[in-house]
């Protein structure tokens, strides 16, 4: 125990003495926050559309007023081209063609086609703005008078746990999980490797420290790290971006420090595989990006991973991590619901942590 | 003042049975292979405890090995090893091992590091804060104790790793070339806290390619190609040896080294010739012989037929450097000289640039370099002429490589004129770069290219001309002993191996001005020899030489240096000059206990007027015609507490090596400021 | 002509750049970071990031359990946008499911259903939506309004159709595979990773190594040395264009519509810009550890905003006028104009014309910075 105390005192002291990892660890982390948090929106608001009147008559200026009431388009110049010629130049993502006899047909109670052309170069967006065009032209009719099915049938739709759709509420709980597995498993990985490039691990081999203590030590010295920058960007979260306990905390409270452990077992076992500091930055940075970013659920849902990657995202800590963090600050059913995914997390961080003993296990030069 | 410390050694538990007197590492049979390579053959070997025990051998003897396996960080592929009783890796506790890097995390203070190798042992709290006080005392490193590791200078960093590793008290310290590219001062040191501390029962296993301080040690063994060529105590080796040792002093020792060398018929020698070796040695020649007498007569009659005369031949007995040398050279491994195969003629050199005695290829008038407050180089003036090796001398980070790269042109000057090859504006232009070969304290190849590549790489840019290049690569294979395996990744290479390499790459292109900055650090004994010898040649060739080195013997070789402290150039002149110029008299004392005679005198003495060289004692006294009578009565009355006598075999004046001069030139200027 | 061949080489520069080449193809890491990263990342982005809303798992709590009832629900599921996770027989049943996020969506029918129907009256069916992914949710609430909608007018047949019809037509990908959308970002973003990773360590590992020093007392110039480093990289990196172009043609079947060769040179435009920034990385840094580190603080937030993963256009006010200073944006906004809308250089003209800014004046001021560092 003793040692394991020494050689994490040790890995905080060379910790604090580096001034570009404590940036990495507290900055990096924070930026990734904020950029996240405030930038990253899947749904486009206003979105710019351009309209070609042919019609140009009150019927079809209203329909225009309509479609740019709400937020959700905003009007793009045509500048005298063509709907296709505005696409091209990325000018607007849809672009509406209002037939000359718009108004007439109306007026003859007969349908006029609208011709709606749509950049589906970003799918997502494409989806939207068609559904949302739809939408706001049934609106239109039936504000107009101009709609005589009756509303037989009526839905209440509730949206629950986040009524108002913020995104910040997905993806902030998300971040925090991708950020508190990307960055202490970072550190952990140059720490163990620094000391094999540097030659200083041959010293700990003369010691007769055990592989099991080395890795303990190291992974102590983390943990504190790593839930230092959970305080740090949890509180943030908390304050610019309103998170908030929705149920019973303490899933979460325990899930955490286990979650930056398995994080730091990650970056143990890749620092002890990985040849030097670049190839371990390399290694961490590319396993722990892909998989956090797009095999956790953190941007689009589990269930849309096709196939083999399906299979990929079982393993991944963090899939399970965002379930209880979202769990926890927006959802709040407690430990009915979020039971398997702790117990997730301590099989692959148990998993990862034998992994990295094993490998250091003979503790000796390498001939 | 050395300060005594009383250690208490409580040695680590000793399995049930076995005595005190058994060895505390046994080695028998042990093997080790990588692959195809065998880089111990075999080698078995015992060490005491108490006992100093030296490996010494040239690069890639399989010394490093050795040490990996028996500190328990690698596995032996054959054999058996026992240390304190058990194999290495259940032994390890007892164990202190210092790597040949520096075993230290440049990162944490002084203090941190010594913390966390007692974390590491499970040292007590009270045990660690005395016995770290106590060590750091030891090595005059107490007041640095919140510095960070990577801010102390070389030796100060040896010492600090030695101090992480003394901490646990380890029974046993296992020592990889610990001084390599250290100062001599510290050196000095180093080894007096080595001794002290076998005194105190520890005992020590050390590497080294000074071959001064292996004399230092109790017993040495001779490793050569992964076996052990020869063992045993510096006597041992001596009578092994069979050979007495002239010291030839003369005014021109390169011809007479060449004359007396003719003399010698090739080997192998059926009975040994008259003379057997000769090797020079600072400012005399070792001429290795059967026998004193008539050994003295041969080379008397040899020179006489040249109109050669010695000055001075003494009678002495051989060093372990004369045995080293004398033993490779038996086993083939002495390294060719052969001159670089020259492609510019030596006229259009000189017709681009008319030179008398009087041309000055390096010249710099109060060179001033400051880092923020930090002086590093003041007021530093020095002169090299075309054909002159200039030796620039002191201790690590006196301000040398600091003027050599400012003469480079690789840092800018805060102050003073510099003048390179006549131009004193624009000392980074390309023509003037072509014409000088620079070889910096770092090794300078690429590790992740092989041999022939790395030369090739700088034959072009250097841009000797294409036809030449495979004249002049072979030549540097050669000379390295590489030929055959040019195609070996140059990081593959052990340490001095790298050096040859790095300094054939530097002068492929004939530079007319050579910067050499430690070329032989970490080098063996033969390879160094080797060294100089080219960078004789070159300066014969009319090449302005410019070195640094830790070997002050081999200082000799330079025709003018320059001793720095703190900066400045505090003495200057030839070698003779210098060494003339030193105040007092250096006397020569032989006892029987070095180390208890070295003690005893530092409590009356300076410690600097102090030194152990081998097996003698060097003493600078101001005085002596007053000092030595007391220090006879010091001497007669002490006698250890069994009883044994302290016996004064000899003691005599002797001139000043360079090494006892820079000791007294560097004291006494720290003294003064 | 051999005199020319002679010159070349007998300079300094063909020795630099023989060495330098000499140690690329020793070099394992690198030859396997400009393979095996880019194509991991086009493969896993390509696809694992799948926006597609469909299949949204629903719940049923029928109480009506009659001939409409069951109508609506194969009416919402007709389409194969939900598919029926279960029927329950109890509000706590369906309210657990999504509350724990079993299910998306849960659809309360009351037992007075069919017969407000039959009297004429307003029906009210209810339904409950995780809206912990806010997008999903609000995707899925779309769709429940428009299937609603229609299902409404097949209730009353009598009524005339829908007046203004929007036809629409999705343009440049028509079958909405959203490999197309993320493919050409991860190209751009491949880019940037890798050029200014190779670049900046093939700087910095000579000063960590040492053998800088060395290199500056050859009569070497400092743009000779520069060049010699990049020339070979920047040949890698435009064979790794190629590399990606093929892993996205031939694995995603992304279109190429527009012309190859122009894309080639903006391509290679945007290197620059990648290598530029690794030499800055590499003039800030003392060695190759602190340059793979620092890379972190300038490439994320590059990349994070760039579009290549999320629209520009969703972005704050801040974010996207912050977008026309990253390099990687305009990349991506050519990147995926060549690739599927098939336009050119006339269209896409601004950002060209940003990305050749950025290149000359990144390339102008690291090369400045590490001559001044030289010397």
């Amino acid at each position: 125990m003793k040692r394991i105390i020494a050689q994490a005192v040790k890995e905080l002291s060379q910790f604090r003495r580096d001034r570009l990892t404590v940036a990495l660890a507290f900055v990096l982390p924070l930026l990734t926050l904020l950029i996240f948090g405030y930038a990253i929106r899947l749904e486009a608001k206003n979105i710019p559309i351009a309209v070609q009147d042919f019609s140009n008559t009150p019927l079809s200026r209203r329909y225009t007023e309509r479609l740019f009431a709400t937020n959700q388009f905003q009007a793009a110049p045509l500048l005298g081209g063509s709907a296709q010629s505005v696409l091209d130049r990325g000018r607007a993502r849809a672009a509406i063609v209002i037939p000359p006899d718009f108004a007439d047909c109306i007026q003859r109670q007969e349908p006029s086609a609208v011709q709606v052309a749509i950049d589906a170069t970003d799918v997502n967006n494409a989806r939207v703005t068609k559904s949302y065009i739809e939408a706001t032209t049934r609106f239109f009719l039936r504000i107009s008078g101009l709609q005589s099915v009756p509303q037989r049938l009526q839905a209440r739709i509730r949206i629950w746990f986040n009524p108002g759709r913020q995104e910040s509420l997905y993806i902030v709980p998300g971040t925090c999980a991708v950020v508190l597995w990307i960055y202490p498993s970072l550190l952990a990985a140059l720490a163990m490797v620094r000391e094999k490039e540097q030659g200083t691990i041959v010293q700990v081999y003369a010691s007769s420290l055990s592989a099991l203590e080395l890795i303990l030590g190291k992974a102590l010295a983390f943990l504190v790290v790593g839930l230092s920058e959970a305080v740090v960007i949890i509180t943030v979260s908390v304050v610019l971006f309103q998170l908030r306990f929705a149920g019973d905390p303490t899933p979460f409270l325990l899930g955490t420090p286990i979650y930056i452990l398995a994080a730091v077992m990650f970056g143990l076992m890749l620092g002890t595989k990985a040849a030097n500091q670049t190839a371990a930055v390399q290694g961490v940075a590319l396993v722990g990006f892909l998989t956090t970013l797009l095999l956790s659920g953190f941007i689009y849902p589990v269930s849309n991973i096709p196939f083999p990657l399906s299979l990929i995202s079982n393993v991944i800590p963090a899939r399970y991590y965002i379930l209880i963090i979202r769990d926890a600050f927006v959802r709040g059913t407690g430990w009915t619901g979020v039971w398997f995914s702790l117990t997730m997390i301590v099989v692959l961080g148990s998993v990862l942590f034998n992994v990295a003993r094993r490998s250091l296990s003979r503790m000796q030069v390498s001939d | 003042m050395v300060h005594h410390p009383e250690v208490e050694v409580t040695p680590f538990s000793l399995p049930a049975g076995s005595m005190r007197l058994a060895p505390v590492i046994q080695v028998a049979g042990l093997q080790k292979r990588y692959g195809a390579l065998t880089a111990v053959k075999g080698i078995d070997f015992t060490v005491q405890r108490g006992e100093i025990f030296g490996l010494i051998g040239p690069d890639g003897a399989g010394k490093t090995t050795t040490f990996q396996i028996l500190a328990g960080v690698m596995e032996a592929s054959a054999g058996s090893v026992q240390v304190l009783g058990r194999p290495p890796r259940q032994a390890r506790l007892g164990i202190g091992y210092l790597t040949q890097q520096f075993s230290l995390y440049l990162d944490l203070s002084l203090n941190e590091n010594i913390r966390y190798s007692a974390g590491l042992r499970e040292v007590p709290l009270d045990r660690l804060m005395e016995r770290r006080d106590r060590y750091l005392k030891l090595m005059n490193l107490d007041q640095f104790g919140d510095r960070l590791a990577g801010q102390l200078s070389g030796g100060m960093k040896q010492k600090l790793a030695l101090c992480c590793a003394l901490i646990a008290q380890p029974e046993i310290l296992l020592l990889d070339e610990p001084t390599t590219g250290v100062d001599p001062v510290s050196r000095r040191d180093f080894w007096d806290v080595l001794a002290a501390l076998a005194n105190q029962g520890v005992t020590i296993v050390v590497a080294t390619p000074y071959l001064d301080e292996a004399e230092r040690c109790n017993r040495i063994a001779l490793m050569y190609n992964g076996e052990i060529q020869q063992m045993g105590t510096l006597q041992d080796l001596r009578i092994g040896l069979g050979l007495h040792r002239l010291e030839v002093r003369t005014n021109d020792l390169a011809t007479t080294e060449q004359v007396l060398l003719d003399a010698i018929p090739p080997l192998p020698h059926e009975t040994p010739p008259p003379l057997v070796d000769v090797q020079s040695f600072g400012d005399r020649l070792d001429i290795l012989v059967p026998d004193h007498a008539t050994g003295e007569a041969t080379v008397r009659q040899v020179l006489q037929q040249q109109h050669l005369h010695p000055s001075q031949i003494d009678y002495a007995e051989a060093t372990l450097e004369n045995v080293f040398v004398t033993r490779l050279r038996q086993q083939g491994a002495d390294p060719p000289f052969i001159p670089l195969p020259r492609s510019l003629p030596r006229t259009s050199r000189s017709l681009a640039q008319p030179r008398g005695s009087n041309d000055l290829a390096i010249q710099t008038r109060q060179l001033y370099k400051t880092f923020g407050n930090f002086r590093a180089v003041k007021d530093v003036t020095l002169e090299v002429r075309y054909g002159e090796i200039y030796g620039l001398l002191g201790a690590n980070g006196a301000g040398k490589t600091t003027t050599i790269k400012m003469l480079c042109g690789l840092l800018p000057a805060s102050g003073g004129e510099i003048s390179l090859a006549g131009r004193s504006q624009n000392l980074r232009n390309p023509d003037l770069r072509r014409q000088i070969g620079y070889m910096s304290q770092k090794f300078t190849l690429y590790d992740d290219l092989s041999v022939v590549q790395n030369l090739e790489f700088y034959c072009g840019v250097y841009r000797v001309p294409r036809a030449q290049r495979r004249e002049k690569i072979d030549w540097v294979l050669t000379i390295c002993g590489l030929t055959g395996q040019e195609d070996m990744l140059t990081g593959r290479l052990p340490g001095g191996w790298k050096q040859r390499v790095a300094f054939g790459a530097s002068v492929m292109h004939e530079p007319e001005i050579l910067f050499l900055d430690e070329p032989t650090s970490g080098v063996d004994p033969l390879a160094r020899r080797q060294f100089w010898r080219l960078i004789e040649d070159f300066a014969r060739r009319g090449t302005a030489i410019l070195i640094t080195t830790h070997y002050l013997e081999e200082a000799e070789h330079c025709n003018n240096m320059g001793f720095m402290v703190a900066g400045e150039v505090v003495a200057k002149g030839t070698p003779s000059a210098i060494k003339a110029a030193q105040p007092g008299k250096l006397i020569e004392m032989i006892t029987n206990m070095p180390q208890v005679t070295s003690d005893l005198l530092k409590t009356v003495l300076d410690p600097w007027r102090v030194s152990i060289f081998g097996d003698r004692l060097h003493l600078v006294l101001d005085h002596p015609d007053s000092d030595i009578p007391c220090i006879q009565d010091l001497l007669q009355e002490y006698h250890k507490p069994d009883g044994t006598i302290l016996e004064l075999h000899s003691v005599r004046a002797i001139p000043f090596s360079l090494e006892d001069a820079f000791i007294g030139i560097v004291q006494r200027s720290e003294q003064t400021t | 002509m051999p005199k020319l061949l002679d010159h070349v080489l007998n300079s300094c520069f063909w020795a630099l750049a023989v060495k330098e080449i000499r140690q690329i193809l020793r070099n394992k890491q690198l030859l396997f970071l400009l393979v095996f990263p880019p194509t991991i990342q086009l493969l896993i982005y390509g696809f694992a990031l799948a926006p597609d809303v469909e299949m949204l798992r629903l719940s049923v709590l029928d109480y009506a359990n009659s001939q409409t009832s069951r109508e609506l629900v194969s009416a919402l599921t007709e389409n194969r946008l939900f598919i029926v996770n279960g029927y329950t027989f109890s509000e706590t049943d369906l309210t657990q499911q999504v509350r724990q996020g079993d299910v998306t969506a849960g659809l309360i029918i009351p037992p007075n259903f069919e017969r407000r129907l039959n009297q004429e009256q307003t029906a009210e069916v209810q339904v409950l939506i995780d809206g912990v992914d806010a997008n999903t949710a609000g995707i899925a609430s779309g769709y429940l309004s428009q299937i609603l909608s229609q299902f409404n007018r097949r209730l009353s047949p009598e009524a005339t159709p829908p007046l203004v019809n929007p036809e629409a037509t999705f343009f440049y990908n028509p079958g909405l595979i959203s490999s197309w959308f993320f493919v050409p970002g991860v190209i751009g973003l491949v880019l940037t990773l890798i050029s200014s990773l190779v670049s900046s360590s093939a700087v910095v590992r000579e000063k960590d190594t040492g053998t800088l020093e060395q290199l500056l007392m050859t009569p070497a110039e400092d743009w000779e040395i520069l060049l010699a480093k990049l020339v070979p990289l920047f040949l890698l990196l435009m064979g790794d264009v190629v590399l990606a172009l093929g892993v996205s043609k031939l694995v995603f079947d992304v279109p190429f519509r527009g012309n190859m060769i122009i894309f080639f040179l903006v391509s290679a435009l945007y290197i620059c810009v990648g290598i530029s920034i690794g030499i800055l990385l590499a003039t800030i840094s003392k060695s190759q550890q602190q340059v793979v580190l620092t890379s972190f603080f300038i490439n994320l937030p590059l990349i994070q905003t760039s579009g290549a993963i999320a629209p520009v256009e969703s972005m704050p006010l801040f974010f996207r006028y912050a977008a026309v200073l990253n390099p990687l944006q305009h990349y991506v906004a050519i990147a995926r104009g060549f690739l599927l809308k098939g336009v050119g250089v006339a269209e896409l003209w601004q950002h060209v014309l940003a990305l050749a800014l950025f290149a000359v004046i990144l390339m102008g001021i690291s090369i400045k910075k590490f001559r001044s560092q030289l010397n």
